[in-house]
Parts: C-alpha cells; structure tokens; sequence
C-alpha cells in the first residue's frame, strides 16, 4: 500500500465526517481535527444558515421529543376529580336503597274489586234513609250478607302470611 | 358465689332476650280477621241485645293499627263498616250521641260513592233525628239517597252489578 492511498481508517473516517456534515450532528468517534475543517468549510459555504427543509426537520425533532408543558386544566379544582365520582356512587347507591325499601313494602291493592252491593241492599238503604227503626234493622241484615262476602274478596286480596 | 353468678348470668340473658324481642306488627291478613271476627261477635251479641258486648268487641277492632300494607280504600271500607256498626249498637242501645260521634269518625275516613259511606249518612242522620236535628237528619239522608241513587242507576241502566261497593 502506498503513501497516497488512504488506509481503511482513514477511509471510515472521511465517511462519518461526510454523514455528520449532512445531519448536523456526530453519532460516533471523529478525528476532532477533521470535524473543525469539515466545520470551517461549512460555514464558508453558507456562513452557518440553516436551509429550510433542516429547520423544519430541527423543528420536527424537537417537537417530538420535547417535553412541553401540559396545558393548566379548566375544569375545576383537582378535588372535584374524586368528589364527583364519589357523589355519584352514593346517589346510585341510594337509589338502590330506595328501591330495595320500596319492593319491600307491599303496595296497597287498589280498592277495586270488591263485589257488588246486591239491590236488595240499596233498595234497604233507600228505605233506612229517614224511614223507621225496623227498616234500619233490615239495612244491618242485609248488611251481613254483603260484608261476608266483601270480607272474602279482602282475604284473598291479602292471604296469610302476606304484607305487615 | 358461684350459684349467684350463674344466677345472674341466666338473668342476664333473660333481660336480653326480651329486650330483642320486638313486639310483631299484624299482618294485613290478619287485621283483616280480626275486624271480620270483631263482626261476629257482634252479631252474636246484638242477636241477645247485649249492647255491651257488641260495643266493646267492635271497638277493639277500631282501635287496632292498621298496617301499612292495606289500601288505603280498603282501609276506609273496614273502619267505616265498624263505625256504621258501632253507631247502630249506640242508637239501639239509646246513645244517640254516641251514634252521631262514631258516624263522623267513620266519614273522617274518607267518602265515597258506595254502599259505606252510604251506611253512615244514614246512621248519622238517624243520630241526628234522634237528637231532634231534624234539618240535618234530612241533610244526611238526602246525601246517603244521592249515593244510593247512584248505585242503584249503575246496577239497573247498565243491566250488570256496579263496580266496587
């Protein structure tokens, strides 16, 4: 090998000063020598200005790996994070306590559904209306009968064993 | 010692007990009953005119506690038939005042177009009469013959029973 051709090294050095005068930035070991000429050559070329396509990859770059500063919420207190949730669970637990107690109480029948008055009833009731002491005694008479079975329709509508 | 503790243990245990033992509500069933046998008694003790007994038992029944699981309209039919009934025994047994307090206890509970609330308009206006209210004896009975009227047209214009008492 002569004296004018370059070694490996040197040839694997002029590469890595090629590749850092094109990105900007050294990735591994260079000769310092060689990067302040590859420098000074650079900066006499262009006197140092960035082209616009490097600014925007600089840009770009820096974007991405930035840590920027988070926007300051608007939202409220940090306390209202936790409180709201919190507040929600109880309301809901609520609900359901209020529906357990309401299955748990019977709902009152409706009142509908008690037999008819028969019209020897009324036709009593008409007559006991101002009449005399023995037609009032009719009205309770036919009145046993009646409540008997309005008696029966409510102990089916409430069975043993039902609702306090 | 050891007799006195025992003793007092057992006491103890007793007192706690009891203390847990909460007194049991009726059920509607059974206030049901109860009012129901309350009519009963009546009834036997009217059938000897012992107005007496047939007060007491069917003021028994108006005092209980209703319980909550009764409908309110259900609720209002049972009373007002002991108030009716307890009226009737008080003016056959000459109370007519007493008769007119438990014809306006019972129309406290509530009215309606049917046969009860009919029941103690006309007690209350015989209440009434007997205490010489003539004009509001009449009062009482033109309203329990509006009810009537009523239940009566609902049974004959629409050729089937009425609906409810």
């Amino acid at each position: 090998m002569s004296d004018d051709e370059p070694t490996e090294e040197e040839l694997r050095e002029a590469e890595a000063l090629v590749r850092a005068l094109e990105r900007g930035s050294a990735q591994e070991a260079l000769p310092e020598d060689a990067l302040e000429t590859a420098a000074l050559l650079a900066y006499s070329r262009d006197g140092g200005a960035l082209s616009d396509e490097r600014r925007a990859a600089i840009l770009d770059d820096l974007l991405a790996n930035a840590k920027l500063p988070q926007p300051k919420s608007t939202r409220g207190p940090s306390w209202l994070a936790w409180l709201l949730p919190a507040v929600g669970v109880a309301a809901a637990a609520g609900v359901a306590l209020l529906v357990v107690v309401t299955a748990e109480r019977a709902t009152p029948p409706a009142a509908a559904g008690l037999p008819a008055p028969p019209p020897a009833l009324l036709t009593a009731q008409a007559a006991a209306a101002g009449g005399t002491r023995r037609e009032a005694e009719v009205l309770g008479e036919r009145m046993q009968s009646y409540r008997g079975e309005v008696y029966a329709a409510l102990e089916a509508r409430y069975p043993r064993g039902g609702a306090r | 010692m050891t007799k006195r503790l025992a003793s007092l243990l057992v006491a103890l245990v007793a007192a706690v007990g009891c203390a847990r033992q909460e007194p049991s509500a009726p059920s509607a069933a059974e206030w049901i009953g109860q009012a129901r046998e309350a009519h009963a008694a009546a009834d036997r003790a009217v059938a000897r005119e012992d107005w007496s007994a047939a007060r007491d038992a069917l003021r028994r029944a108006w005092q209980r506690e209703v319980p909550a699981a009764v409908g309110a309209d259900d609720r209002r039919v049972v009373r007002q038939d002991l108030a009716y009934r307890l009226a009737e025994v008080e003016l056959s047994a000459g109370a007519a005042e007493d008769a007119l307090r438990w014809a306006e206890d019972g129309l406290r509970e509530g009215r309606a177009e049917d046969v009860f609330t009919g029941n103690l308009l006309v007690a209350r206006g015989r209440a009434r009469e007997a205490l010489g209210d003539d004009r509001r004896a009449a009062q009482d009975y033109f309203e329990a013959l509006e009810i009537n009227e009523a239940l009566l047209r609902r049974t004959f214009d629409e050729g089937a029973p009425p609906e409810g008492p």
